[in-house]
């Protein structure tokens, strides 16, 4: 898909803070209707880059478009188009809920599907004459959310929108991403630490660490591709040097229980056809695989080693 | 319908899909039955909607249903006598890889008899006390 058909296009992305440099290399690209979602530990530049895509940060570096323009001068008709809802909120705590919907509205413009908000505010029981600041958490979620579905939006970013969630919001939260994919078809931009939440609704992950993106693709892609192999060979050499010369072979480490025979072998690009490669190169013999959980993938790329957690 | 699991081997789309089939060959949806919407069916399982677009394409693909612009997707009509032994060639997969896993653990063919005996009569307890015989949608 070309850039400009993508409803977020990142190239490249520099930020600094300082002398400190915070995203380096980031690229990515969501399609319309679809989920992507950022994955990264504390601090690792998940809300700096949802800011330069909503267009309230400048880059230091790289190309972005986003709704097929700068987001550094973003129209008001694309305003209009994206809602970003994140902790940091612009509501006042003494704003009463009614007085914001009207605020919101008003802000929005023809957009604005006001039955949609009502409807929304009636079944969370979200009430209307309440200041803000007097909603419960889950409750000021849910209202951030209504105003954002009710909004139309072609593109949502969300960012770290379940933290100190319930079970409940949550599942709210998630109703609500299905609905602006399945009934807008909008693209949701996500940041969050529940990989729960995130492999249900993603169609694409991206993994953010120290500024860069070491690993990104569907859930179903992610934990293929970090298979791992246990394989049995006298000939640990040959074994080692034939991995280190293929690409898609992370690592291999002996195995723990073996260490004389058995060896586990982790891809981050693994086919069949390399592992077959591997294999009669080396005169390895396969004895099992494993296909790791996402959260396997999501300590290897972020830290641990996946043999460390499985093993 | 059953839940998902998000740690199974299974993708998940091949999870719902299955399931789907499954549904089919037991009759809770019969010949020419209409299947919820994309987005009713991604509400109910907390889903990405387009894993339900890829399960329905897939389906269609199968020839096990069709879709109808702007009416939705309906059950073909020879779907449930196509849908019929999937269960069981489900089931004997499943079985198969269980009798490896218990040859390679050195496990003795009795004593995987008698573990299936009294798992089975287990899960038939549990069931009939949470009053579901089998896992019923």
């Amino acid at each position: 898909m070309k850039a400009n058909d993508l409803t977020v296009s990142l190239e490249g992305i520099e930020r600094w803070f300082g002398k400190e440099a915070v995203l380096r290399d980031v690229s990515l690209g969501v399609e319309p209707g679809s989920v992507t979602a950022l994955l990264g530990r504390n601090g690792c530049g998940k809300s700096t880059l949802l800011r330069i895509v909503a267009g309230t940060l400048a880059r230091h570096g790289g190309e972005a478009r986003v709704l097929g323009r700068d987001p550094e001068q973003l129209g008001v008709a694309e305003r209009e188009e994206l809602v970003w809802i994140t902790d940091e909120s612009a509501i006042s705590a003494r704003k009463r809920v009614g007085a914001e919907l009207d605020f919101t509205a008003a802000l929005r413009g023809a957009r604005f599907d006001r039955p949609r908000a009502t409807e929304l505010l009636a079944r969370w029981e979200i009430p209307r004459e309440k200041a803000f600041g007097e909603l419960s958490r889950g409750l000021q979620a849910r209202f951030r959310l209504a105003c954002a579905l009710a909004s139309r939006p072609r593109l949502l970013l969300l960012d770290e929108p379940t933290l100190g969630l319930d079970l409940f919001a949550r599942r709210d939260l998630l109703e609500v991403v299905v609905d602006v994919v399945a009934e807008l078809e909008a693209s949701v931009l996500i940041s969050s630490h529940q990989l729960e939440d995130v492999e249900r609704i993603a169609d694409r992950i991206v993994f953010l660490h120290e500024g860069r993106v070491p690993a990104a693709g569907s859930p179903d892609e992610l934990r293929d591709g970090f298979r791992q192999a246990r394989v049995k060979t006298s000939d640990a050499d040959t074994l080692n040097s034939v991995a280190s010369g293929l690409l898609g072979v992370r690592r291999v480490t002996r195995d723990a229980e073996d260490p004389a025979h058995e060896h586990l072998v982790l891809f981050d690009d693994y086919s069949r056809d390399l592992e077959q490669e591997l294999l009669e190169k080396s005169g390895a013999v396969l004895l099992s695989h494993h296909r790791p959980k996402l959260s396997e993938v999501y300590l290897e790329v972020l830290g641990a080693p996946l043999s460390e957690v499985v093993a | 319908m059953s839940p998902i699991d998000l740690d199974s081997d299974v993708p998940v789309y091949e999870q719902i899909k299955q399931q789907v089939t499954f549904g089919i060959a037991r009759g809770t949806y019969s010949a020419g039955e209409k299947l919820p919407s994309v987005r009713a069916f991604a509400r109910k399982l907390l889903v990405n909607p387009n894993t339900i677009l890829r399960v329905y394409r897939e389906l269609e693909h199968d020839g096990l249903v069709r879709t109808w612009k702007g009416k939705g997707v309906f059950v073909s009509e020879d779907a449930p006598a196509r849908c019929d032994g999937a269960g069981l060639e489900a089931v004997e997969k499943a079985l198969l890889d269980s009798i490896d896993l218990a040859r390679q653990a050195g496990l003795g063919a009795r004593e995987l008899d008698a573990l299936y005996r009294r798992l089975r009569r287990e899960r038939w307890r549990d069931a009939a006390k949470n009053n579901r015989p089998g896992d019923d949608a």
